[in-house]
């Protein structure tokens, strides 16, 4: 790991933020993304359950895969001017594909209606965020080549020093 | 002239991975925004299914078709209060009786209801009414029908949504009640041999019968003793009953036989349950 990486033949100079910033930036988003990915869905699936809404997912693991994405991402963005970036990008882009696939195979919400029921499928939308979290686990994945091949070589485009 | 050096363009690997971030990026948000968009239009659209009279099938009326069927025929209405509108939106159904026998099922066309737009839905379901069919019985029953409706439609492109109620219909037979009554027979100067029959029921149908009622007296070996018609033209509700003398064919006993009748009607005809002639 490096504060202050400078690629070898880059024509410009990183200015890396400190390792506390880092940090904190990195909290925020895992909290972000943990609120929004993990807490968001448990909180609906706990308050639908006694309306009559059937869902066939246990509202826990929406909360423990949406904060294990969390904790990747803010891992990600504090290391992000590490090596670790890519492979964690990834790692996050895998979890948050098992995730989704999860809920898709489980689309379907039940809802108990006065003498009936309704059925609303949102496969299709499950389907579409898959693509768009394969879409970051590609761009994790050219990250990790990079930096493989040239190490560093992004930082003064990731970081550029004012 | 400024004196500020050119910014180097990025290596082609950091450009890659930078474009397909954006993509995910402005991808993700669109997904989102439009998620967000047809879940508001859907909720909308699901409180004026609720709140409105999405959930009952109404105007319903029967009528009977020349090849011994009887054609139900109702309609759905719907409104979309969404802000998007509802396509290939279709409808299927089956008809049960009391006891849970299918007695017919059909389903409707695809329709679009556009935003804020109200649509009725008319189907018709054809329930035959021959002898073998386990429909034959509404034809001198009355008894409450299950309907089991199925609305189905791909909301906002990306959702499937159905809808399923059930909904109970109280059918009224057009014969209800059918009997026919025998006096004791008599001999007449020439010998042959008369039976005073009287024949009662009420019209529930929501239709007026008109025609004629045909009852054919068969002796239990299957040969036919006596016939008697009675024309008609009834009105819903009211109480039919009629006497007529039916003349045997010499040597015909229909007692322990069955009387079986045909309505014909203009357009029209239908046989009815049997009825078994006691010793």
């Amino acid at each position: 790991m490096t504060d202050a990486a400078v690629a070898p033949d880059s024509p410009t100079r990183a200015e890396i933020p400190s390792v506390p910033r880092r940090i904190a930036t990195g909290a925020g988003v895992a909290i972000g993304v943990a609120v929004g990915s993990g807490y968001l869905p448990y909180y609906l699936l706990t308050h639908l359950k006694p309306s009559s809404v059937g869902f066939g997912v246990a509202a826990t693991l929406p909360l423990l895969l949406g904060i294990a994405i969390g904790l990747l991402e803010g891992a990600a963005t504090a290391l992000k001017p590490t090596r670790l970036y890519g492979p964690l990008s990834i790692l996050s882009g895998l979890v948050g594909i098992g995730y989704l696939y999860v809920i898709l195979q489980n689309s379907t919400i039940h809802v108990t209606v006065s003498s009936g029921g309704l059925s609303i499928g949102f496969g299709l939308l499950i389907l579409l965020l898959i693509l768009i979290t394969g879409l970051s686990l590609i761009a994790g994945v050219v990250t990790s080549v990079e930096d493989m091949a040239r190490p560093g070589e992004r930082l003064p485009f990731d970081y550029p020093a004012r | 002239m400024s004196d500020r050096t050119p910014r180097p363009r990025p290596p082609a690997l950091y450009r890659a991975a930078r474009a397909v971030r954006r993509i995910a990026a402005i991808l993700l948000v669109l997904v989102l925004l439009f998620a967000g968009v047809a879940t508001y239009s859907g909720v909308k659209f699901a409180q004026g299914v609720q709140q409105g009279s999405s959930q009952q099938i109404g105007g319903f009326s029967s009528q009977f078709t020349s090849n011994q069927t009887l054609e139900l025929s109702a309609h759905y209405p719907i409104n979309n209060s969404g802000l998007l509108s509802v396509n290939g939106l279709s409808i299927a159904l089956a008809v049960r009786n009391s006891f849970g026998v299918l007695l017919t099922q059909g389903s409707t066309h695809g329709v679009q209801i556009a935003s804020g737009g109200r649509t009725s839905i008319p189907f018709s379901l054809t329930i035959p009414v021959s002898n073998t069919s386990p429909a034959i019985s509404l034809l001198v029953t009355d008894q409450s029908l299950s309907i089991f409706i199925w609305a189905n439609v791909t909301y906002a492109y990306l959702f499937p949504v159905e809808l399923s109620f059930q909904q109970s219909y109280g059918w009224g037979a057009p014969f209800h009640g059918l009997a026919t009554t025998f006096g004791n027979p008599f001999i007449l100067p020439n010998g042959t041999v008369g039976v005073n029959s009287t024949v009662s029921f009420s019209d529930h149908l929501n239709m007026t019968l008109q025609g004629t009622l045909t009852l054919r007296l068969v002796s239990s070996g299957g040969s036919t003793c006596g016939l008697l018609s009675y024309p008609m033209d009834l009105h819903q509700g009211v109480d039919f009953q009629s006497t007529q003398t039916a003349y045997l064919t010499s040597g015909c006993n229909p007692l322990g036989g069955t009387v079986r009748g045909v309505f014909v009607g203009p357009d029209y005809s239908f046989a009815l349950p049997s009825q078994v002639i006691p010793q």
